[in-house]
């Protein structure tokens, strides 16, 4: 187990300097200068470029670059955007906000899709299956801008209920919109999920033997058919995690949630390398250790999958 | 089914990514325009009481001059607060800064913080400050700080975005190279002759030089700046009508209240705060909601704001103008009836009203009525008039022989809509041509870069908004071979522009000046280098929380918005 562990995290350390590497000249490969476009049509001076480029290295070669950020990085220097911000002090300012923003609608996901699919599955055939089933394909299907902004208008504007943009009344107001909007997809993906694999352990035979050991009905169901149904819905949760922090671009845009996502979509326009390498690395990572977290996970639910 | 949801997936991605740092940062606060200055004479008499009424408490019981409450600004994340480094953040930087003198809605520039500039050849301007003035620190103003902040705006090693500015004073050369480094780091051409007075020495004579003290690169910075420019940068000390109130919340909120000590005029209000989004879609949103006082109205909001804010929707014609642009490197692009035939198969008023609902001014010249010396509409006389069969005659007479054109433009910036337009007018409407190829770039600095380097091989988007209202900025640095936005209109020169700029510039009375500039414009016009298509507007709404909000060259006023209680 801890060998396995070690293997996995050794992984990473390759990963994060490929994936720097091929971000880093991804940007690098964008047509255009990003400095002279900074002012747009009004352009800045020949020596202000001249000293812009200077100072983010811009005239070196890819590789030079590369490495005087990866020095930079390895020292704790994230270097700056190119108004001078440090890349650091803005990860550390958004992080927290995605992190909330992901793991609320994370939460709502594990919870409310096991309790779907386990209601689902149960009364299969009858109202509230067919009723959940009507939810779950009304969300897969609806683009979640659609959702986003119709819950907006309609929950935000006209009702009031919630804040219409912005996170200035804290968690857990100003999250749960967003979170729910972020989290709809999801949650009836787990619950498709859910409702599958607890329809077949409830024809296998461990179960039939439970229930002929006379134990009852909700014991059977909530210790050993959701147990063995978790992995299926455990897998897409763990990915899902990466997914979640990685997808609240629409989000954050739509509900003004000053999150990595806004960052990591202006700083591509803007060609802000250092931010988009930072950030998009930060994403990798996090979507890396999830999935080991979710194998790990396996050997919990399921003792015959161990690691050795 | 599916193909149309993927449509409508597709339009939105495209408003996502019209979203604000990248629309800002190319100028788009000058870009976001509209028409119709009638609604802003509506509300047109701002108080303009005299400043030494400011006295009264925060508990805003003292009459006219102090209305009381707070009002909210809906903002693009700012580059910087300094005003020498920021280009976009104008509204933040005037509540912060005071510089010399201020338009308002009118476009003759007022003197705000200067008593006098006065010169007798336009090369030599001697600035007199007025008394009392203080940075909200309580040190007081003084002309030194003028002289030091444009000392380090035009070092160019110091990377300010403003240099350019500068670039007319005396000394600006050796503190820009062409290479290495400056070997001085002061501006020859700056004397301060006492605390309230200092001359300023041009390189060439400007008569519009009043008019460009406006421009962020000429306000002043206390001397604390200097010490730390970027700890500087997040809660800037000033001398304008509102102060700090704490430090710059990136991506949130600034919030200021009113400086008790200024000496302009006095806000209506005790405090702005700017609040930051990412989007201006979702601000626009928040505004209906009545969560923000004062935004920015996005383009793609244009056809439904009448209906959500009625009067409260600000149209102010700024100097802008949205142009196509040709590539006149290249042979095939010589012929002037090729620029005229394209021109006149392009139906501004369909795109203005399909597009712009109506809120932008179908372009009849390079500029609008709303400029010194009143503009020069209707210069591009029948060339800038839709007539489909003129259109044709002059493609056949120009011996353009392709059947496609290209069409450059920057993709995903709020550009898409227009010019997908364009071509497909002049595709519909030039019978000799049967496709219009979009060359969409992917944004801002590929597009930029392919007109500089002279790659672009097809028509191209042109836009340029003055800082100040005079035809100067654009004639000079568009459509003249000094200029530093040439790119734009194709690398266009014509020696004959260039020498009445010049008489222009060194002309001794503005109307004398005005009409040069006039007669420059002209001689462009006949040119044809460019195809004038609208004049753009600044526009704004406004909440019910808020009242007197007038827009002018400045963007929004400030000290005129009263709070309603």
């Amino acid at each position: 187990m801890g060998r396995y562990i070690v293997s996995r995290l050794a992984q990473l350390v390759i990963v994060f300097f490929g994936v720097t590497l091929l971000i880093y000249a991804a940007v690098w490969a964008l047509p255009g200068d990003p400095i002279r476009a900074l002012a747009g049509d009004r352009p800045l001076s020949e020596s202000v470029i001249n000293a812009l480029r200077d100072e983010h290295n811009l005239d070196d070669p890819l590789l030079v670059q590369y490495l005087k950020y990866m020095g930079g990085l390895l020292s704790g220097d994230f270097g700056t955007d190119f108004s001078g911000r440090p890349v650091w002090d803005q990860m550390a300012q958004r992080w927290p906000v995605t992190m909330r923003l992901a793991l609320t609608a994370w939460v709502i996901e594990a919870i409310v899709g096991i309790v779907l699919g386990l209601i689902a599955a149960l009364r299969r055939g009858r109202w509230p299956d067919h009723t959940i089933l009507l939810f779950s394909i009304a969300v897969i299907s609806i683009p979640i801008f659609v959702l986003a902004y119709t819950a907006q208008l309609v929950l935000g504007v006209n009702a009031g209920i919630f804040p219409v943009s912005g996170i200035s009344d804290g968690w857990p107001r100003s999250y749960i919109l967003p979170a729910l909007i972020l989290a709809a997809f999801g949650t009836a993906q787990v619950g498709r999920l859910v409702r599958a694999s607890v329809l077949e352990n409830l024809r296998a035979d461990y179960v039939r033997a439970a229930v002929a050991k006379g134990l009852s009905r909700r014991r059977v169901v909530s210790v050993h058919v959701l147990r063995n149904s978790l992995i299926a819905a455990v897998t897409f949760l763990g990915i899902e995690l990466g997914f979640l922090l990685g997808g609240t671009i629409v989000i954050e845009g739509v509900f003004n949630v000053p999150g990595v996502g806004q960052l990591l979509f202006r700083s591509l326009q803007t060609q802000e390398g250092a931010v988009v390498v930072g950030v998009a690395t930060a994403l990798v990572l996090i979507f890396l250790l999830a999935n080991l977290v979710v194998d790990l996970l396996y050997g919990v639910l399921d003792p015959r999958i161990r690691h050795d | 089914m599916s193909a149309s949801r993927f449509g409508f997936r597709r339009r939105r991605g495209n408003r996502g990514a019209s979203s604000p740092r990248l629309t800002s940062r190319p100028g788009s606060r000058v870009l976001l325009a509209g028409v119709v200055g009638a609604l802003l004479i509506v509300s047109g008499c701002g108080s303009d009481d005299g400043g030494d009424s400011g006295e009264s408490g925060s508990e805003g019981d003292g009459a006219a001059e102090n209305t009381g409450g707070t009002f909210s600004v809906g903002t693009d994340e700012p580059d910087h607060l300094t005003p020498h480094r920021m280009t976009g953040a104008f509204n933040e930087v005037d509540a912060l800064f005071s510089g010399l003198v201020e338009f308002g809605d009118g476009t003759e520039p007022k003197n705000l913080h200067a008593e006098s500039i006065e010169s007798d050849d336009n090369i030599v301007w001697t600035i007199t400050l007025k008394d009392g003035w203080t940075w909200h620190n309580g040190e007081p103003v003084v002309a030194e700080d003028y002289v030091d902040a444009w000392n380090a705006t035009a070092y160019g090693p110091n990377g300010w975005a403003n240099n350019a500015q500068l670039s007319n004073i005396e000394g600006y050369d050796e503190l820009n190279p062409q290479d290495g480094e400056p070997e001085q780091d002061t501006l020859s051409g700056l004397e301060v002759i006492d605390d309230r007075q200092f001359q300023v020495t041009l390189k060439s004579a400007d008569s519009q030089f009043p008019y460009k003290l406006k421009l962020p690169g000429f306000y002043a910075l206390p001397a604390v700046a200097f010490e730390d420019p970027d700890a500087f940068d997040e809660a800037p000390i000033g001398n304008g009508p509102f102060r700090m109130d704490g430090t710059w919340e990136h991506d949130v909120q600034i919030s200021m209240v009113r400086y008790e000590d200024y000496r302009g005029p006095q806000p209506n209000a005790d405090g702005v705060i700017f609040k930051i989004y990412s989007d201006q879609e979702t601000a626009y949103t928040d505004a209906v909601a009545g969560q923000v006082d004062i935004v920015s109205v996005p383009q793609t909001r244009f056809q439904q704001v009448e209906q959500d804010f009625g009067d409260r929707f600000i149209s102010f014609q700024a100097v802008r103008l949205d142009w196509v642009g040709f590539p006149l490197w290249d042979e095939r692009f010589q012929d002037k009836r090729l620029r005229q035939a394209i021109s006149m198969a392009i139906d501004r008023d369909e795109i203005n009203e399909a597009i712009f609902a109506g809120i932008y001014e179908p372009a009849t010249s390079l500029h609008g009525a709303n400029v010194g010396g009143g503009g020069t509409e209707g210069l591009c006389g029948e060339y800038c008039e839709f007539n489909p069969e003129r259109a044709n005659e002059l493609l056949a007479e120009s011996g353009w022989t392709d059947s496609t054109l290209e069409l450059w433009y920057p993709g995903g910036v709020g550009y898409d809509q227009t010019f997908e337009a364009i071509a497909n007018q002049v595709r519909q409407n030039l019978d000799a041509i049967d496709e219009v190829q979009l060359q969409t770039q992917p944004g801002f600095p590929a597009f930029i870069e392919a007109l500089e380097e002279h790659s672009a091989t097809g028509m191209f988007r042109g836009g340029w908004g003055s800082l100040y209202p005079t035809m100067q900025n654009q004639l000079t640095e568009v459509w003249s071979s000094m200029g530093s936005g040439r790119a734009g209109a194709g690398s266009y020169e014509n020696p004959d522009v260039d020498a009445l700029i010049q008489q222009a510039d060194a002309a001794s009375t503005l109307d004398e000046a005005n009409e040069l500039y006039k007669q420059a414009e002209a001689l462009i016009m006949d040119d044809f280098p460019g195809v004038p298509l609208f004049y753009a507007t600044y526009n704004f709404a406004h909440s019910e929380n808020v009242s007197n909000v007038i827009v002018g060259f400045d963007e929004i006023e400030l000290t005129d918005v009263v709070v309603n209680s």
